[in-house]
């Protein structure tokens, strides 16, 4: 698994997430370009929904990790939106130690 | 057909005439039996088709179409977006929710009040800015003209209530407008519901 | 922290332009309502402007998510059954066209046993399936006029914009439909 499928895994499995939403919003659109028929059964791993990005802040390694979600309604968003920076931080401390992180999280839906 | 002569008008003055019921000859059609039989041929033409049309439609209500629940299931993954709404956090943090997503709180909150369905929602104000005041606009039917006593103000309550807990919007106010619109008239040929 | 949805009952008996407002603000549910309600008049439309089932059923597709991206901008909700038939006007006379600069179709009238629309009467004879036929016998050019004004109840201004032709060459185009197709129906009586 690649580090964007892991934290997405992670994230899905928080309390009040509901749902990870796929990075690029006009994702429909571009299918369609292509000309790819997505059914139902279609696995959805297959687009991008976190996205890892390397940047260079002040001289230090920085990852920037982008992400949308939905939140069940149970954690109000605010909160939720943090705690999911907080365990985006811990987990790529883990994985990738010495990278500063900018977590980049975003809430697309409340309480779906 | 009328045997008389040919009154010498086309078909193209009266196929205009069916459409905009006015004509510099309006004077001549009137009188003249082979243009009003003509005219009738025209209208009869326009009833089939109107016929023709009620078939189609109903035919094509009861075909299955599979695309459409798919195409329905992407767009539900699909939020619109609007202005990205920012939230306070760690210093690197970039956290936000968005307009969409308020916009559709605020519609759910006011759903779940009972008896009415909520239209147009919208906050205006610099949402992007924190601490910004910003004006809640939302549009209630009042499907038969009765706007419900004190819903307005329990309405109020309800959404200052929901964004404050799920937002950090300074709501300055929320403003309600009743407006009147009528339900649909069933048509002839279509299933209200129906399958696509 | 209320969940809750209107069950899909009372979204089905609300007004196109209330449907319209939510949908413009990204309500799923409104949309499909709407595209529920007038998708069989868009379906039996595209199929009267073009040559197949398959054909026709992707210009509905195409139009209705043309709509979903829209509908934020429509002034007017109201009118959005007028708009969404607008939509598949465009989207199916768009296609027609892309079809010919691939050079697979002429511009000639299509052969009468290839019927554009669903022969959908069991009763032979009838005078919609004498339509029906005399229909697929015109030329494509008048043909699309004559569905524009009946089916899509376009004006000649409309009709022409849609098509890339002048309000005159709508109505000459469609004064010799409508000759054609009052002659067959009367042979036909």
């Amino acid at each position: 698994m690649s580090l964007e499928e892991e934290i997405r895994e992670l994230v899905l499995g928080l309390e009040g997430v509901s749902i990870v939403y796929a990075a690029d919003p006009l994702w429909l659109t571009v299918l369609k370009q292509v000309g790819a028929a997505l059914s139902p059964g279609d696995d959805p791993a297959q687009l991008p929904f976190v996205v890892c990005q390397m940047e260079d802040g002040d001289g230090r390694a920085t990852m920037r990790v982008q992400i949308r979600i939905g939140s069940k309604g149970d954690v109000p968003a605010p909160a939720l939106a943090r705690s999911v920076a907080a365990a985006i931080r811990r987990f790529i401390a883990a994985a990738r130690p010495g990278l500063e992180v900018v977590a980049a999280v975003e809430i697309a839906a409340i309480g779906v | 057909m009328n045997p008389t002569r040919d009154c010498g008008r086309r078909i193209w003055d009266l196929s205009d005439f069916l459409d905009t019921g006015a004509s510099p000859d309006a004077e001549h059609i009137a009188h003249c039996p082979q243009c009003q039989a003509r005219l009738a041929g025209l209208r009869s033409l326009h009833a089939a088709a109107l016929e023709l049309l009620e078939d189609d439609v109903a035919s094509a209500g009861t075909e299955e179409s599979g695309w459409l629940e798919t195409m329905l299931a992407n767009l539900r993954l699909e939020t619109r977006a609007g202005r990205s709404i920012p939230l306070a956090g760690d210093p690197s943090d970039q956290l936000s929710e968005t307009e969409g997503a308020v916009i559709a709180l605020v519609r759910n909150i006011g759903d779940s009040l009972g008896g009415v369905l909520i239209g147009r929602c919208r906050l205006d104000g610099d949402v992007t800015v924190p601490g910004a005041p910003v004006e809640v606009n939302v549009n209630v039917s009042a499907r038969y003209g009765y706007p419900l006593p004190g819903l307005a103000e329990q309405l109020r309550e309800a959404v200052v209530a929901g964004l404050l807990v799920e937002t950090e919007l300074n709501v300055a106010a929320v403003n309600v407008a009743f407006t009147d619109m009528r339900a649909p008239i069933a048509e002839p040929g279509t299933e209200e519901g129906g399958k696509l | 922290m209320t969940r809750s949805n209107p069950p899909a009952h009372r979204l089905a008996d609300a007004p196109d332009a209330l449907l319209a407002e939510r949908a413009g603000d990204g309500d799923v549910a409104a949309f499909e309502t709407l595209a529920r309600r007038h998708g069989p008049l868009m379906r039996a439309y595209s199929r009267r402007l073009m040559s197949s089932v398959a054909e026709a059923d992707d210009v509905v597709q195409e139009s209705l998510i043309t709509a979903w991206k829209e509908i934020g901008n429509l002034r007017d909700g109201a009118a959005v059954k007028a708009w969404l038939m607008r939509i598949v006007g465009h989207r199916a006379v768009d296609a027609g066209r892309r079809r010919k600069s691939h050079g697979t179709i002429t511009d000639q009238p299509e052969p009468i046993d290839k019927a554009p629309g669903p022969e959908q009467s069991a009763v032979t004879g009838s005078a919609r399936q004498a339509l029906s036929r005399a229909l697929a016998g015109l030329p494509e050019e008048q043909r699309r006029c004559w569905i524009l004004k009946e089916y899509g109840g376009q004006s000649y201004e409309e009709i022409a914009q849609t098509l890339g032709i002048s309000a005159a060459s709508v109505r000459g185009r469609l004064a010799r439909a409508r000759t054609t197709l009052v002659t067959e129906l009367e042979e036909w009586r």
